[in-house]
């Protein structure tokens, strides 16, 4: 049932905000979107300027502000929550998984920013990242990974297309991963073998065989000092 | 502790709700963008990205008008992210659409990447993309990592329409926010790193692209009171930025 519930939930709460905004919108006039910032950014220093004269602190502000703080206090344990999801690696990547979806629906649960939780890109980013969750991934074999990333886009509100959509994405990336490894390897015994113009010549050449018609992307990365092979692969987003 | 909070900055009214949907991505991003223009009047140039030039479509109006009436394609939608978004058509996939609509636009006016970094950013921030006081000015190298990938998946994009037939892009930058609906003025370092990855993978790609820097131009009051979008005069002075290398690319 729980493995079915973020899906489902995602769905709901994007469904539920687009919802609101559609009465929102046919509540509010247009003039409302352009509103000033509520009191709370009003009231910062660098803002006090522009703000109305009439914008002050309401008499009435404490439960205003224990709300906030609570608010406040609600999204670090969160924050914090999710992190420690990423750093302990005592816990399998399913259960990791569930563990993130319990703290993603603790977010969304009576928030009023529980749109934002419902953006599967964003929500399945978040959990590749972390750095447990790439450590199991890197030791499946590619077709055991792949299953996996699908498992865990489905479980956070991807739906079937979009899975296989990303899916070929994933492959293309390997395959550019692949072939910048070999590339990098190649780079380095050459490099270790020539200098100067030598040098320079044969780098060009393998980069236009390994890259084609993008070696001059590669040339440019490399003269800002950025190998772009070199950067922590994150399987199912680079 | 933080001091920000979505919840707090999003505690009620009509356009909180309104800014959500468009940040998140709903489906609703695309009824909170201009319609798409997929035939215009002048097919030459076509346009991709984001809510800063789909929301109000206010860029366009004064491109057109600039332009003597006449339309450009557009693609662009609230909530797109640069390559993938589940919801909103990103970047890579309103270029698809264009493409099987027709392919032989070969002026590109777009931007992308501000969502990829947003959208994390105000739902808890995990990649520590808001630099606080007590960071003095450093961004994590979190943020950074997320901003070289994004990087890479843009200049890989601007190769690729190289690879359709496109021959001139114009990319958009970002300006600094403010705090508003949305308290993200926190965001001035992710900025300045976003822009310089973004312009780097304009002048790296292979496809002659321009990179429009609107830092210097765009002030708070140029922004609504979401703290992310541009108003009437801000689009005007966005607009203003582009015509000069879009006339040129006509």
């Amino acid at each position: 049932m729980r493995k079915a519930a973020l899906g489902i939930a995602s769905v709901a709460a994007a469904a539920a905000a687009c919802l609101a905004t559609l009465v929102a919108l046919r509540d509010a006039p247009v003039a409302q979107r352009d509103a000033a910032p509520r009191v709370e950014a009003a009231a910062r220093p660098d803002d006090v300027a522009a703000a109305p004269a009439s914008v002050q602190e309401p008499p009435a502000a404490a439960p205003d502000a224990d709300a906030a703080r609570a608010a406040e206090a609600q999204e670090q344990a969160l924050r914090d929550a999710i992190l420690a999801i990423g750093e302990d690696d005592t816990v399998t990547l399913d259960a990791r998984l569930e563990r993130y979806r319990q703290a993603v629906e603790s977010a969304r649960d009576g928030a009023p920013g529980a749109a934002l939780f419902a953006n599967p890109s964003m929500l399945t980013e978040v959990f590749l990242r972390m750095p447990g969750v790439q450590r199991e991934l890197a030791a499946l074999g590619p077709g055991a990974r792949s299953e996996e990333i699908a498992h865990i886009r489905r479980e956070l509100g991807f739906a079937e297309d979009q899975i296989a959509r990303m899916q070929e994405l994933d492959d293309w990336r390997e395959a550019r991963w692949q072939n910048g490894r070999q590339y990098m390897e190649e780079r380095a015994r050459i490099s270790a073998t020539f200098e100067g113009d030598a040098l320079a010549d044969e780098l060009a050449h393998l980069r236009e065989r390994y890259f084609a018609q993008e070696a001059p992307t590669l040339e440019r990365e490399e003269a800002q000092g950025f190998f772009r092979f070199e950067r922590p692969r994150v399987y199912g987003r680079n | 502790m933080r001091q920000r909070s979505i919840w707090k900055s999003l505690a009620g009214g009509a356009a909180g709700t309104l800014l959500l949907a468009t940040l998140s991505g709903c489906a609703l991003g695309v009824l909170l963008s201009k319609p798409w223009i997929r035939n215009a009047n002048n097919n030459k140039v076509v346009f991709f990205g984001d809510s800063i030039f789909a929301l109000s479509g206010e860029i366009q109006t004064r491109l057109y008008s600039l332009n003597g009436g006449k339309t450009f394609r557009n693609y662009t939608t609230s909530g797109a992210e640069l390559i993938g978004g589940a919801i909103a058509p990103s970047v890579e996939q309103q270029i698809a659409t264009a493409n099987a609509d027709n392919p032989n636009s070969t002026v590109v006016v777009m931007n992308g990447g501000g969502n990829d970094i947003l959208i994390p950013a105000v739902a808890l921030d995990p990649y520590d993309c808001l630099t606080q006081w007590y960071e003095f000015g450093r961004l994590s190298s979190r943020c950074k990592g997320l901003i070289d990938d994004i990087y890479v998946d843009g200049v890989d994009l601007l190769n690729g329409l190289y690879a359709d037939g496109i021959t001139q892009v114009i990319y958009l930058g970002y300006y600094y926010t403010k705090n508003g609906l949305l308290l993200v003025d926190d965001l001035e370092e992710a900025v300045d790193y976003g822009d310089l990855r973004l312009s780097q993978a304009c002048t790296n790609s292979i496809v002659n692209c321009a990179f429009i820097d609107p830092r210097g131009a765009i002030r708070d009051s140029d922004i609504t009171g979401d703290g992310v979008h541009p108003n009437a005069t801000g689009s005007r002075k966005l607009a203003d930025l582009i015509w000069p290398v879009l006339q040129a690319k006509l």
